[in-house]
Parts: C-alpha cells; structure tokens; sequence
C-alpha cells in the first residue's frame, strides 16, 4: 500500500491517470444534467442539420440536428459503465479462474489453463462480435460479452501469484491445523491478489473501453444509448469524413483516448509499484 | 525435446478446447439453434439437405459435435450465406489481402516499437522515457478506425482510400500496378503502423528495463563498452528471446485494429468480410474466421515456443 | 614512492526523490604497483559503492565527488568516451556474484574475448586464441571457450570471471568480495590464483572483504571502512597486532592476541547509523566504548600515527576498556 502511494506521489503519469479518471467520472454522474440539449432531440431548421460549431451547438450538430456536445456528455456514462462492468466481470472470473488452478493444482490446473490459453489464442474481438450478434445488441449483452473475452490475463496474473503465496509458511501452517481450502483463499491468498487484481482491472478498463468502440463501430452498439463509439460509428454511416464534418466524430475519439490513456497510466504506475524488479533496479549504462 | 513435445500436446488440447467453445456457442446460444448455420437465404434445398446430412444436424449434440470436428480438420467450414461459396475458399482469397497490408504493417510496428522501447528504458524515468511513453500509449489509446477517419480526412486527396488498387484501371506494368497499390496502402498501412507499435514499445521497454537491471549490464559497461554496444551485442538481444513468444502471445489483440481499419478503408480482406457477415447476419462467416483465427494464432504460438528453445542456449544446453 | 592509484576524498551520493544517502563520505587512499590493498568492513558499509565509483559504472542516481589518478589522469572527471577507454586496460573489476556479472546467452569465450576485440582491436579469432591461454591460466580447461555460464561451476566461473578482468593486462585490479558465495576450498584456490597472478602480471590489487581473517591471508596492507569512511589504514601485520581504532579493535576482538587466530569474529552490538544524512561528529560513537565529549562534535580525521599508519580516532591513545 505504501509503495502504491509513493509510486503515484512520485508519478507523473500516476498523477495525470488519476486526473483524467476522476474527472470523467465526475462528467459521468452530472453529465445529465448538465448536457445543454436531450441528445435525442432532432433540429426542424435545416440549417441546423449537420451544423458546424456555433454558440448554441459548441460541438456542432449531426445529420438529424441533434446537440454532438449532449452526446459526448450522456455518452461518457455509457462508456464508463460498460467499461468498469466489464472489466469487473473480467476480473472476477479470471480470479476465479486463477486462483482455483493455482492452489489446486494438478488435473484442474491443467484443464483451466489450456481453457485459458484457448481464450487467449481466439481473437476476443471476434469472439466478442460472435457473442453479441447471437445474443443481441443490448448494453448487457455488450458488456458480458466484452467480460467474457478479457478473463485471460486475470486468470494468468492470478495462478502465478497464489501458486507463489501457498508455499509460503503462514499459508502452510494454517493448513497444518486444519484451515479449509475456502477459508485459506479468503483469508490469505485473496488479500495478497488483490493488489495485482486491481491493478489488471484498470487496465481491462480501458482495453474494455476500445473494445467496445469496436463493437460499436462494426454495428454492434447498443442502439439505444450514445456511448463514444456509437456516436463515432453515425459519423461514419453518415460520410461525415467525405463531408468534412469534422466535429461529428472527433470529440468522441478524443475522450476515447483520454480515458483509455487516463486507465493505462493507473495500471502503469500500479504495475510499477508492484513488481519489485523494476521498483529495485537501477540502470548503469 | 520433451518440452516440445509436452508443448505439442498442450497445443492440441488447445486446438480441441476452441473448436467446442465454437462449437456450442454457435449451437447452445438463444436464437435460432442448431440449423442457423446451414439455413440461411437463397441456399438450395439440395446443398441444406448436403450439409446436414455433413454434420447430422438430426443426431445428438456430441454426434454433431464430432462431424463438426472431423468436417473442420477437412478444411470444411461451411457455406456463406451470403456469397453462397464455401467459407474456407472465401477465407483463403481475403486472407491474401488482408496478409498484403497486414505483413508490412506488423512487421514495421515491432521494428518502430522495439526501437523506440529501447529508447525508452535506456533513458528511463528521464525526459525521453516520458516523451515517447506519451507517444506512443497515446496512439495505442486512439481506436483504429477513428485515427483512419481522421488520415482520409487530412490526406484522402493525396493518397486512394478505398479498396486496394483503382477499380477500372489496366495496369500496363508491374511496376504501375505497385504503385498504385502503394497509393492505397499507404494511410491503412501507416494508421495501423502508429497504433499497433505502442503494444511492442510498452512489451519491449518493461522487458528491456528488466534486462538493463540485470548485473551483467555493469560488467559490459565496466569491460569498457559503450552504452550502444552494450544494447546491441547483450542487453536487446536477450530481451528479444522471451519477445519473440510475447509477440506471437500478443497476436489475438491485432485482430479488432485490422478488421475495423479494413472496414474503414474498403480494403477487401478478411475485416471487410467479418464486417459484411456482421451486416448480412452470416453467421457460417463468421464461425470460420473465428477457427480460422484461432487456429492460426495457436500455430503461431507454437512455433515461437520452437524458436525461443533453439535460440536461448540456457535451455538448449540444459 | 611511486603510486599507481591515489585517491583523494572520494563521495558517493546516492539520490532518490526523497532523500540523499551518502554512502561513501570522503576516503583517500593509495595503491602502490604490485600491492594488494584489502578494504574491510561490514556490508553496507560503502565498498561497492566506493570501487563501482572509481570504475565510473554507477546507476544515474548517484554522484561522485573528489579525485582519483591512474597514471597521472585524473578519471572522475574525465569525459565517459574517455573513460571507457581507461576501463579494463588501466582498471578492472571482478565482481561479487560470478553468475549474474555473466551474460547468461553469450558463450565464456566471447565474454572474455569481447574487451580485446573491443579495446585492442584483436580480430575475433586472435581474441578467441588469447581467451583460450587466458582459460588456461586460470586452470580451465581452454575447450570450456565454447559453454555457457551456466555450464560451469560456481569456483570454475569466478576463475572465468578473472580470466576476463585480466584480458587486457589492467594496472588496478578491483577484485569486489570474489570469493564470498564460495566454499572454502574453492575460496582457497582463488585466493592462491590471484597471488599468482598479482607476481606474475604485475597487477595492483584491491580487495573487498568484510572478513578481515581473509584479507590477513592476501594483503600487504588494510583499509578498515566504516559508515562510508576509512577509520584506519596500516600494513596487515601491524593491524593484527595492534589494532588502533576501537571500531577495529572490536572487529577484531580475541583475534588481537599474537599469534592466535580466533576462529570467529566478534559480533559489535548496535547497527551503523543511517546515512541520510549522516550524524555530526564521530560516526561509530554510538557504538563506541571509548566515546568521550569530543567524539560528538568534530569528525575525527584520518591522521598519520605513525609507520605506514593512520587512524581516524580522537582517542586511539586511550587505554584498553576491557569490554
Ligand atoms: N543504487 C543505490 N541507491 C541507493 N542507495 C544505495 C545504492 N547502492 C547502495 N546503496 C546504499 O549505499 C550504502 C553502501 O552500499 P554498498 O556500497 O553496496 O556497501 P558494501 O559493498 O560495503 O556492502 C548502503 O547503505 C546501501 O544501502
Ligand atoms: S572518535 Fe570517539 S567515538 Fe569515534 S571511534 Fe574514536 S573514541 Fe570512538
Ligand atoms: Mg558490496
């Protein structure tokens, strides 16, 4: 915890994650209300349909007239709730996953490994994109899906630490006196995965945020909400870029960056603090 | 050779364990069961009947399950509903194209990737490190497609951007036909270029900040070399071994920017088939560039372990 | 006297963000040619750190300060283009742990061979020949040229690592506790091998121990480090039998009766003080059984006392305090 604290003191990157992290999710809870327009409200001027940014639209407009600005705002909810809820799912089944091979070992070890190893080796997107078109375009789906492709790294991280943490003296004198295989798990192996359960999560956050913008922009948005990607996947169908519209499209990929960016410093800085190797070393050269 | 051999084995299961997550989530997901696969519009009567007595669509799941991996082994995926061809035919004359703009493009996002990584751990924690870790996991943050948007915008009139080379044209040489090809690969090649090399240089600084902490790294420097020597003759060259595995693990997460910028390019390779069999619910599609994918990666998974045991002498000479 | 490396108030400061720790505070010492000089002292004591430093191959976050001359250069100062010329043909090293200052994937004879092609410009096969008699010089078999670390043994690769220091025939030898992870028969063996080598090459040689029974056995002369300071410098014999300063005194414990070899070294109650920064005055009065009102005012410096000796006390007169 104390080396947590002082990577991201020390961090620049550490403290620039957080920045962006926290105010993304402030803009996620007031978002609402503040978002000038109802992002669903479509314009009856022609002039306003696909409008470039003016005092009254500072995004613009899309092809229906609708506020961009508004869209970005409500869409920054969407985003982060599929995002953090994906990842979460990640991080627990592959904790799960993890932990049971780790400290079973064994036949169960092998099998859940090369489960692992077949999720790793199938492209997720794709496994992602076969999910969802099966099951349907909705925010849940998207989200289990997403959850169900990105388990792999947890479980690995996981296996590696528990089987480190079984062999070590506290753990086997517990089980000399008789402690459950469930209660050394959360009493002991829990509390020391964690750490590096967490600093995955942030990572499976924003690789969760890209993917999906992928999903959403292969058509597999949930076509009831503005997340980033959705918004991204209109400009396209629309042509924005053959017309130039310019607005339409880079304000979501801005804040698409910004926030995987924003998640990926986290993990960075969290994997610096705790992988002792790169936290001892020091370069000669 | 025993690793290799455990590692074959390893890589079988593997192969099996994808074909039946494959298998029963095209079949046990809601919707439309078992037929959706051979069913779709436009297919003759006769072909349906063809393929299910193919996989005994009237038999018991593990009866299928069994057809399905003996007919996959074949190199039988099925039929496109939608080009009404078989699926493995129309994978292999996509997956030249997609080769086409994917080899170059790979291979220059790891050389830029490990350049600018060692670059990075060498100078780590100074005012270099910080600059090009906010170059580069600033470009690995931007979502393909959208930096592909943002190019054709910017250069669309300079460079061609749909498909791969000008429909109508009779290239009178070889040379012309390249040229032209070049003036479309360009944007897709250089977007995926500036967004895949990010994955390499974060892979190759961690692994390479491990390796300059490494004793040995004093030695060559006491021993009178100079900080490039070093790089070159010891510290890179051992920080490659475990990244040759690192790479080929990392295969899988190349997919999603390839499909989408292929999408966004018109370039008419394996990501513009699995946009189209998205649109045209084509699901025999998209089941076989799932195997297809998959099996490819285990494969390549399986020759870099080959590699790293022949290249690292701490386990050739064990 | 002619010296071939002097040193004059050598600093190392390592700094993190946080804090600043001085770990070598302002030594000087000399080496004259073909002596062996042992630096003593408990781990943490700043032995690497001062050795790492006169090689030039500390991490970025230490400084170095003071003066040191091989030769007539001076090379702390000296531009690192410079310096990596100066390193392995004026000054070499033999590090600590043989196996990881080996490079894990490079065969033994490239790494030895490596500096000659480097600074000598040998051709590759010359290198490798030379490698080959350098193997042989150590007792290895020279058909050892094409293994890997990890195919030797333990004795087997701390004797490869001195065949390496030695490829381009150094002035200054460094030798950075060699024998420390082994058994003390191998340990023997090194021990024989560098003596060797010291009449044979016409090495200098400055050993690093925290053992100060082992450097009786292969030193002229013996500098006792401690808390990043030299407290005390004299030839072996005179040091043995009368050992000046109480930190010293107490290293050496029963070890002082003449002639007597203790088989174990005393254990001082009490931890060295943190350097960041250092305490004002003597730096071992906290653990001092001489300590007297002046030892927590000033910095004893380290004074001639005598033949060939010098000691950093304000109270080395003192009588015994039997403890
Ligand atoms: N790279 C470093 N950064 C910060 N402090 C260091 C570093 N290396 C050594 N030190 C500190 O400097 C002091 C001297 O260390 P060292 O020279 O290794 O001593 P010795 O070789 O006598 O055991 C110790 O207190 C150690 O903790
Ligand atoms: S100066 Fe004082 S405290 Fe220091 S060693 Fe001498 S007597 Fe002890
Ligand atoms: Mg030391």
């Amino acid at each position: 915890m104390a080396e947590i604290k002082e990577a991201f003191r020390t961090s620049p990157f550490g403290k620039a994650g957080l920045a962006i992290v926290g105010i993304f999710i402030i803009l996620a809870i007031v978002g609402p209300y503040i978002a000038p327009y109802d992002p669903w409200k479509t314009a009856d001027e022609i002039e306003d349909i696909l409008a470039p940014p003016s005092w009254a639209h500072p995004l613009g407009t899309d092809e229906l007239g609708r506020d961009i600005l508004s869209q970005v705002i409500h869409g920054t909810r969407i985003t982060l709730i599929i995002g953090l809820s994906a990842a979460a799912i990640a991080v627990v089944v592959g904790t799960v996953v993890g932990v049971t091979a780790g400290y079973f070992g064994g036949v169960l070890d092998a099998m859940l490994m090369r489960i692992t190893d077949s999720f790793l080796s199938m492209p997720f997107i794709v496994l992602a994109i076969v999910i969802v078109s099966l099951l349907g375009r909705s925010l849940g789906n998207i989200i289990l899906a997403i959850g169900l492709v990105q388990w792999t790294q947890a479980a690995r991280i996981t296996r590696a630490q528990t089987l480190s943490i079984k062999e070590r003296v506290f753990v086997l004198r517990a089980r000399a006196l008789g402690a459950g295989p469930f209660y050394i798990m959360r009493r002991h192996i829990l509390p020391n995965v964690l750490p590096l359960v967490f600093a995955n999560m942030t990572l499976v956050t924003s690789l969760a945020i890209l993917s999906e913008a992928f999903l959403s922009f292969l058509g597999l948005g949930d076509p009831t909400k503005f997340s980033w990607g959705i918004i991204i996947r209109y400009a396209f169908e629309t042509g924005a870029v053959s017309i130039g519209a310019w607005w339409y499209f880079l304000p979501a990929g801005i804040c698409i960056m910004l926030v995987v960016l924003g998640f990926s410093f986290i993990s960075n800085t969290l994997d610096e603090a705790l992988n002792p190797k790169l936290r001892r070393g020091q370069v000669v050269i | 050779m025993r690793y290799l051999l455990r590692r074959l084995a390893e890589s079988l299961v593997t192969v099996v364990l994808i074909l039946t997550v494959t298998f029963f989530l095209f079949r046990v997901i809601p919707g439309d069961p078992a037929r959706i696969l051979i069913r779709g519009p436009g297919i003759t009567r006769e072909v349906i009947e063809h393929y299910e007595r193919l996989f005994g669509l009237d038999k018991p799941l593990i009866v299928q399950f069994g057809l399905f991996v003996r007919e996959t082994f074949r190199g039988n995926l099925g039929i496109s509903f939608a080009y009404k061809i078989p699926v493995l035919e129309l994978l292999v004359e996509r997956m030249g194209n997609t080769l086409i703009l994917l080899v170059p493009a790979t291979a220059l996002s790891i050389l830029l990737g490990l350049f600018l990584g060692v670059l990075a751990a060498w100078k780590r924690g100074r005012p270099l490190d910080f600059a090009l870790q906010v170059f580069s996991l600033g470009f690995w943050s931007i979502p393909t497609f959208w930096l592909g948007m943002i190019l054709i915008m910017l250069f669309g009139r300079t460079f061609s951007t749909g498909g791969m080379i000008t429909p109508g044209v009779e290239h009178g040489s070889l040379w012309s036909y390249f040229a032209d090809l070049g003036k479309h690969m360009f944007l897709p090649a250089l977007t995926l270029v500036l967004i895949m090399h990010g994955q390499y240089f974060m892979i190759m600084r961690s692994q390479l900040a491990e390796e300059l902490t490494e004793p040995y790294t004093r030695t060559a420097k006491a021993k009178g070399l100079r900080a490039g020597r070093i790089l070159r003759a010891h510290v890179v060259p051992n920080a490659m071994l475990p990244i040759t595995t690192l790479i080929a693990l990392n295969l899988a997460t190349l997919v999603a920017g390839f499909i989408t910028i292929e999408t966004v390019f018109s370039w008419p390779g394996i990501g513009k088939l699995v946009y189209r069999a998205i649109l045209m619910r084509d699901y025999p599609v998209l089941q076989g560039i799932l195997i297809f994918l998959s099996l490819s990666i285990v494969l390549a998974n399986f020759l870099a372990d080959i590699l790293y045991t022949v290249l690292d002498p701490r386990i050739r000479y064990r | 006297m002619e010296r071939i490396l002097s040193v004059k108030d050598l600093r190392v400061t390592y700094r993190t963000p946080a804090v600043a720790v001085e770990a070598v505070g302002g030594i000087s010492f000399s080496l004259a040619p073909g002596e062996i000089l042992g630096l003593a002292g408990e781990s943490g004591c700043g032995k690497t750190s001062a050795a790492s430093a006169l090689m030039r191959i500390l991490p970025h976050t230490a400084e170095i300060g003071g003066e040191a001359f091989i030769g007539g250069t001076e090379i702390l100062s000296l531009p690192e283009e410079e310096m990596s010329k100066i390193r392995w043909r004026k000054i070499a090293m033999v590090f600590q742990n043989a196996q990881a200052a080996l490079n894990p994937t490079k065969t033994i004879g490239y790494q030895i061979a490596e500096p000659l092609m480097i600074h000598l410009r040998y051709p590759r096969r010359r290198a490798l020949e030379e490698a080959a008699s350098l193997l042989a010089r150590v007792r290895i078999d020279p058909k050892r040229l094409t293994d890997y670390p990890h195919q030797l043994s333990g004795g087997m690769r701390q004797r490869a690592v001195i065949a390496m220091a030695l490829a381009c025939r150094p002035l200054v030898l460094i030798a950075d506790e060699p024998t420390t992870a082994l058994d003390v028969m191998v340990q023997a063996q090194i021990i024989e091998l560098l003596k060797e080598l010291r009449d044979e090459y016409g090495l200098s040689l400055i050993y690093i121990s925290h053992d100060l029974l082992l450097l009786a056995e292969i030193c002229d002369r013996i500098a006792v480090m401690y808390a990043g300071l030299v407290v005390e410098v004299a030839p072996t014999g005179g040091l043995f039998q009368r050992p000046l300063h109480p930190y010293t005194r107490k290293l050496l414990g029963a070890v002082t009766v003449l002639g007597v070899r203790a088989q174990r070294l005393e254990t001082i109650p009490g931890a060295p003080p943190r350097l960041a920064p250092p305490p004002p005055g003597c730096r071992f009065a906290p653990r001092c059984d001489r300590v007297s009102g002046a030892c927590r005012e000033g910095m004893p410096p380290l004074e001639p006392v005598g033949k060939g000796r010098r000691v950093a006390c304000w109270n080395w007169r003192g009588e015994d305090v039997p403890s």
